[in-house]
């Protein structure tokens, strides 16, 4: 019996892969619909329209300034916000990262020889490293230019020696500073830089140094030394933890979505196969050999649920290596890969022995498709879906599976919060496999 | 030789249509039995239901003396090739073959001798790995009986076995039946080529409206029901034909009237199993 249903089994892969519609339908279609809507959810991809959540709490002109500048950055969306809004937006995984600018940022920044460097507070999550190295790019370098644009600055170059020249002075006459010897040249330094720069001698000796202030940006992000004046930016990295309710990205969403086309369209073509065979005469042909009814069905179900497995591994691999698509359980994955196999496999049986001619297989079960893909999620995911739906997706087999997918990947389900999805699916598949292979036998015997 | 199929006042309907109605006779081991009748007769019926995908609503079938039809010695012991082409066109013939032995529980080698002398039988063999969907329409035939054949059944069933062939793949099909029937399958055959059950059929059962109107042998049946010969004879530039129960009392008649000067290529012609069948059954439509 055994050989048989594998004979069966066999037979009908090789059929739907030298079947072209077939096999558009159920292999490239899936992938299409999964990476042009991925696509078209998760934006442009790539560095550009990184969402920062940025808090100026300085309220300064520097501070405001350093804020539009990055707000015209092409690889920033940057929406302003308060601290607590921003943490929680975060933390709900609805912007990338956070970045806050405390009181004081405007006065350290603008105060090139004060000693002080601007810092900034950076609220990433840690296993998000390359969205965090990039926002640190990002940041250094912009911070940088305005440092070099500083230095260019003649005018601005003066007041900020000027403003330096009373603060050393005052602390002199004030007694704050020890040493006179080290204060005396550091204000000789001062008088001949101001000098410098008044003669516009100064331009052609920092552009000459251009490349050397670069490097300190990028290699002093957070360490504290003696040349901190002259570092662009500190910035404070702050771990934040996402709360995983949503997708991480659009590919998260489509690629179970494209799974789940791939499966109805290979649940079409099985379901036509046992009709085409009733009609060219080949089942009679298997019905007067040594094969049972339930062996044939049996068969045809199994080639149904390898391909539907391969289907879904061959997407979710695309999308892992391709898309970056996550799954987080691939034990729960595993069982959920079978749930779903078995669930369309049992429907398939159900569907084509329901139909009596090719055209009534091909219309009741591209009709229960696309009824149970529009009530499921297949074709708008199930959360913009209007609230009056929720009910209403219960009974469709495509819910339960996407969110088979789903709780693996990035819903994070629990065992104990799978069992019950899968549960349906087994459930959906058993009642219409053994309802089908019921129904084969009574026309057989009825007629 | 025994019986190895028995019908016993078999009847079947369909939506109150009576398509077999009391029908009843028995195939011998070794024989080819022909099977002759209107479209609408009830033949595919009847041959459904000696393979079991049908069921008799009446009456008793029974195969290789003791086993009823769909039961799983009758169903090894029964090939059956369809009116309708019963293969996969997009899997080659080999591949066709290998699948329908496995159906029938044939294993490696067992599978791979069968195969090989069957597409030998039909004279496939160069054909052996190209797809069905390539074959003539004499190919595909010679094929369908390939499939019928291969695990050497006891029964042997052919519904219309050469619809729509040229006479050359006709003839193959008809030499590798009556090879079957040498190598001492039973063959039951049906068709609406006269001259195939003439040249086949050890005997021949004529059925209408779902009955059996005759059951003998071709000879038995000739001199039974075949009562008018045909005298043809041309007179005046004109072929007349005339059918006549007493050829020779006719000839006479003509021979001696006035017209026998102007008569010429006078010929007689046996009575043929068209004109029985078409005496037994009818003249009129029954599509």
């Amino acid at each position: 019996m055994t050989n048989k249903l594998l004979a069966v089994t066999q037979k009908d892969l090789k059929l739907l892969y030298r079947d072209k519609g077939g096999f558009f339908f159920t292999f490239i279609f899936p992938i299409i619909m999964a990476v042009f809507f991925g696509s078209m959810m998760s934006g442009s991809g790539g560095i550009k329209g990184i969402s920062l959540q940025v808090v100026d709490a300085d309220q300064s002109v520097i501070s405001k300034a350093f804020v539009d500048k990055l707000d015209a950055a092409a690889e920033l969306k940057v929406v302003l916000s308060d601290e607590a809004t921003a943490r929680e937006t975060v933390r709900k995984g609805k912007a990338a990262a956070y970045l806050i600018l405390p009181k004081g940022f405007g006065e350290a920044k603008g105060n090139l020889f004060s000693g002080k460097t601007a810092t900034v507070q950076l609220g990433v999550d840690p296993k998000r490293s390359a969205i965090k190295g990039l926002l640190q790019g990002v940041l250094m370098s912009y911070a940088a230019e305005d440092m070099q644009s500083a230095f260019t600055d003649t005018s601005k170059m003066s007041t900020q020696i000027d403003k330096s020249l009373a603060e050393v002075r005052q602390a002199r006459d004030s007694g704050e500073l020890g040493d006179n010897d080290k204060t005396d040249r550091l204000l000789d330094f001062l008088d001949n830089l101001q000098e410098m720069v008044a003669t516009d001698s100064f331009n052609n000796t920092s552009n000459s140094n251009e490349n050397s202030a670069g490097n300190t940006a990028d290699e002093n992000t957070s360490e504290e030394n003696e040349f901190n004046g002259f570092q662009p930016l500190i910035i404070e990295t702050q771990a934040i933890t996402v709360n995983r309710d949503g997708p991480p990205s659009g590919y998260d969403v489509s690629f179970p979505q494209g799974i789940l086309w791939g499966i109805l369209g290979c649940l079409s073509a099985f379901s036509l196969s046992l009709v085409s065979e009733r009609n060219q005469g080949t089942l009679s042909r298997l019905l007067v050999s040594s094969a049972n009814r339930s062996t044939i069905l049996a068969g045809k179900a199994l080639a149904c649920f390898l391909t539907i497995i391969f289907i879904a591994v061959s997407l979710l691999l695309l999308g892992k290596l391709v898309f970056g698509i996550q799954i987080r359980q691939p034990d729960l994955m595993v069982v959920s890969l079978v749930a779903i196999g078995f669930c369309f496999s049992g429907l398939m049986i159900l569907f084509s022995v329901i139909s009596k001619s090719e055209k009534a297989a091909s219309g009741i079960t591209w009709a229960a498709m696309m009824l149970m893909a529009m009530a499921g999620g297949g074709m708008i995911p199930l959360a913009f879906m209007p609230a009056w739906m929720t009910p209403v997706s219960q009974f469709s087999p495509v819910k339960w599976s996407i969110l088979a997918l789903e709780g693996p990947m990035w819903r994070q389900f629990s065992l104990i919060e799978m069992l019950p999805v899968v549960g349906v699916l087994f459930g959906i598949g058993l009642v219409s496999f053994l309802l089908g292979v019921r129904l084969f036998k009574w026309q057989s015997s009825s007629t | 030789m025994p019986d190895i199929l028995i019908l016993d006042q078999i009847s079947k309907q369909f939506d109150q249509r009576k398509v077999i109605n009391q029908l009843s006779f028995s195939v011998k081991e070794g024989e080819i039995f022909g099977l002759l009748g209107p479209n609408g007769a009830g033949k595919t019926t009847l041959v459904n239901i000696m393979t079991g995908l049908l069921n008799a609503e009446h009456g008793r079938v029974t195969l290789f003396e003791k086993h009823a039809p769909g039961d799983n010695f009758a169903r090894a012991n029964i090939g059956l090739a369809s009116q309708s082409l019963a293969l996969y066109e997009d899997l080659t013939a080999e591949e066709n073959l290998r699948f329908f032995g496995k159906m029938h529980a044939l294993e490696k080698n067992a599978l791979k001798t069968a195969v090989s002398q069957t597409l030998a039988v039909v004279g496939l063999e160069d054909r052996a790995n190209q797809r069905v969907k390539e074959f003539s329409g004499g190919m595909k035939r010679r094929l369908n009986l390939a499939v019928a054949i291969l695990h050497k059944p006891k029964l042997l069933i052919l519904d219309e076995p050469t619809v729509g062939v040229d006479p050359q793949s006709r003839n193959a099909i008809m030499e590798s039946i009556q090879t079957l029937s040498d190598q001492g399958h039973s063959i039951i055959y049906t068709t609406h080529y006269m001259e195939e059950v003439e040249k086949l059929c050890d005997r021949v059962a004529i059925i209408d409206k779902g009955q059996l109107v005759a059951l003998d042998s071709v000879n038995g049946l000739l001199q039974t029901h075949g009562k008018s010969h045909r005298i043809r004879y041309s007179q005046d530039n004109k072929v007349i034909t005339v059918d006549s129960d007493n050829p020779l009392q006719k000839i006479r008649e003509l021979l001696n009237s006035e017209q026998q000067a102007r008569i010429s290529n006078l010929s007689v012609q046996s009575p043929t199993l068209e004109q029985v069948f078409l005496n037994l059954t009818g003249r009129e439509l029954r599509d």
